[in-house]
């Protein structure tokens, strides 16, 4: 990581890993926690309903089949306590019809036939005295088993019912005692059995399939059921079965003896009703925490990297400034060591020299043609003496502590004497020196002769810097107590590589001769000696920002 | 004007020689000394008016040998010659006495100069005593 670009990169990655981890973290528990317990629940209640189902339908087979067992007793009691010759006489049928009547509910009618068919006696709300019943199903079967209940049919009175038969042989002849059922009854029994109301039924069916009992659908009575009837067996058997996009729940038995199949059916759904509550319930949590962890993760993490960049930048710059430092207090010691071995030679040379000259001066030497060279050559070697001088001079400043003055600067007034003093360089090269000052600038403890030869020395390079044509503005403002001075041009920038570098001593980019490449590493000693900061902020072909950030006191003695 | 009575003192004997030549050429009364040890010794035997002093040399450097001349024979004025060119080694040697200090490589007209003015100084003295 060498810049803020890098920097920040590393960051946001590091950032969405984090974000994707405690997302992971988080989450995983909720839907463990979400979906066992609903898993768990669900599975519970439908175990509590299929429970209920078995034990609704046990408890209607058992009351259907005792139903039936104890009107077919009754039935028989009735045939065998009393003969045919005394049931026959209609006073005789109707007051047995009414004690039976009271012991068993139910019957609706009841008839004596005799063995060729003909029904001898009735009592009961149809005219039915004298009806031929030997082609009927139940006759025929009558005669061959002693006791038979019939399905559910129509017969003369077109009206579904079923009936008891019961034969009885006296004196060598067989006579049938009847009686009709109200099928309403079993209805009853059959109704109450639903445990909801949405989607359930309960119906009864034959062998074949004819429905018995119509359940919730009244019209279907003794129409032939889709139901694909089940083998004989014992108890209750139950199911869950898809049915035209409903689930059901279907408890199935054997009555009367495997001739009917009670069926009774819930729809899971409505009765899971809780569950899809739970379930709601459960799902809206998830949303509602899941929503909390991304937003709370976002905001947390956004936060701790925000901190974590800012310090590491804060590291970066530190690092870099420090770099700098110790470059510069590296450079500084090798060019102060260089400078003093330099200078003993130089001035070796420099008296050398200074002695042709006064040689040259004899008499002898003065007749010599060449004696005008010779002099100009001797001054030749002082004055660039002078100039090596000059540049170590400088060099030495770099490295020089110079104490620094305290005194309270109006910053804007130094800026103020900058500009008067570098306008005319500017003018001439017709580039605008521009005075943007904060009017209420606190005023600093610092060394402002000092400020002034940092100040002149950028306002300088930016005038270089444009060469022709352009605006450089003087900028000052306020901050933290102290004050931000930065100088803008418009001049050709420069890349990122060179202004690594600018404030290295002997670094520069005017012509040989021009520059010593110290100005801008003196100008950097000065502002850090006053506890400020030099920092650079330039773009290719945008033009170069120098910010000079100076604190309200320079604390900083003779320590640096 | 009688002539300037001075001790040139420095290690770098190219130096110091041409240095000499050229002052002696311009009418002062010169002698060198290559150390300080050396200079002390003729400060003690002969009488100076002005020293210039190398502050950078082995030995006994410049500002100690200062030390010792004000010592021995405080009336002799002392010019610094700072091979440093940095401010505060004159400035230190002025705070011990020196009259005055010049940057190396020096100009001849200026050590000739100060010299000139640290006699003038030397001989105020003198007569207010």
């Amino acid at each position: 990581m060498t810049n803020e670009k890098e920097l920040h990169g590393y960051y946001a990655g590091l950032r969405s890993k984090f974000m994707v981890i405690i997302f992971f973290i988080a989450f995983i528990p909720l839907m463990l926690l979400g979906g066992t317990t609903y898993y768990y629940y669900s599975t519970t209640v439908k175990e509590k309903i299929r429970n209920e189902l078995k034990l609704i339908t046990k408890n209607r087979k058992d009351t259907i089949d005792l139903f039936l067992n104890d009107r077919a007793n009754c039935l028989s009691v009735l045939a065998y306590t009393h003969s045919f010759d005394f049931l026959k006489k209609k006073e005789n049928l109707l007051n047995s019809f009414q004690l039976s009547k009271r012991v068993c509910s139910a019957f609706q009618d009841m008839g004596i036939i005799n063995s060729d068919g003909e029904q001898v006696a009735y009592i009961g709300p149809y005219h039915l005295t004298g009806k031929q019943y030997s082609t009927a199903d139940w006759f025929k079967a009558v005669m061959k088993k002693d006791v038979y209940i019939s399905d559910v049919f129509l017969g003369f009175r077109k009206v579904p019912h079923f009936i008891i038969a019961v034969k009885r042989m006296e004196n060598g002849k067989p006579w049938i005692l009847r009686v009709t059922i109200d099928i309403n009854r079993i209805n009853h029994f059959m109704s109450t059995a639903l445990l909801g109301k949405g989607g359930s039924d309960a119906y009864i069916l034959s062998l074949e399939g004819i429905y018995q009992i119509s359940g919730a659908d009244t019209d279907r009575i003794l129409t032939k059921s889709d139901f694909k009837m089940p083998s004989v067996f014992r108890g209750i058997k139950e199911k869950e079965k898809h049915y035209g996009g409903k689930t059901l729940l279907c408890a199935k038995a054997w009555l009367k003896n495997n001739d009917w199949l009670m069926v009774i059916e819930q729809d899971l759904q409505y009765e899971l009703g809780p569950v899809v509550h739970v379930k709601n319930t459960v799902l809206l949590i998830f949303i509602i925490s899941s929503f909390i962890i991304v937003i709370s993760t976002i905001f947390i993490t956004r936060r701790v990297f925000a901190k974590l960049e800012k310090m590491g930048l804060e590291k970066l710059q530190l690092r870099e400034q420090l770099v700098r430092s110790d470059r510069l207090a590296a450079i500084g010691k090798l060019a102060s060591g260089i400078a003093h071995e330099i200078n003993n030679p130089m001035a070796v040379i420099s008296e050398k020299a200074g002695w042709i000259g006064d040689l040259l001066t004899e008499e002898d030497v003065k007749n010599s043609p060449n004696y005008d060279e010779l002099i100009k050559s001797t001054q030749d070697i002082k004055k660039h003496v002078q100039r090596g001088k000059k540049v170590i001079s400088r060099l030495m400043g770099f490295a020089r502590k110079e104490d620094i003055a305290h005194k309270n600067v109006d910053i804007n007034s130094v800026l103020d004497e900058t500009h008067d003093f570098m306008n005319k360089k500017a003018m001439f090269q017709n580039i605008a020196l521009m005075k943007e000052f904060q009017p209420d600038l606190p005023s600093i403890v610092t060394d402002g002769a000092q400020l002034q030869q940092v100040f002149i020395n950028i306002v300088n390079n930016a005038i270089d810097a444009i060469n022709k044509d352009g605006v450089i503005r003087l900028i000052t403002k306020a901050k933290d107590g102290g004050v931000l001075v930065s100088i803008v041009d418009t001049g050709p920038g420069m890349p990122k590589e060179t202004q690594t570098k600018i404030f290295d001593p002997f670094f520069t980019t005017k012509p040989v001769g021009k520059g010593t490449g110290l100005g801008l590493s003196t100008s950097y000693g000065i502002v850090e000696k006053l506890g400020g900061q030099l920092t650079v902020e330039s773009e290719v072909d945008k033009g170069t920002t120098f910010h000079i950030a100076l604190p309200p006191t320079c604390i900083k003695e003779s320590e640096v | 004007m009688e002539e300037i009575r001075m001790l040139l003192v420095d290690d770098e004997d190219d130096f110091r020689t041409t240095l000499a030549n050229r002052l002696k050429l311009r009418k002062i009364d010169i002698m060198d000394a290559g150390s300080g040890n050396e200079a002390i010794e003729l400060i003690r035997q002969k009488p100076f008016d002005v020293a210039v002093i190398d502050v950078k040399m082995p030995g006994i450097d410049g500002i100690e040998t200062l030390k010792q001349i004000k010592q021995i024979k405080p009336a002799i004025e002392i010019i610094m010659l700072t091979g440093h060119a940095s401010i505060e080694s004159g400035m230190e040697a002025m705070k011990l006495g020196a009259y005055d200090y010049v940057m190396k490589p020096c100009d001849i007209d200026e050590l000739l100069v100060k010299t000139g003015e640290a006699y003038q100084h030397k001989l105020l003295k003198e007569k207010e005593k």
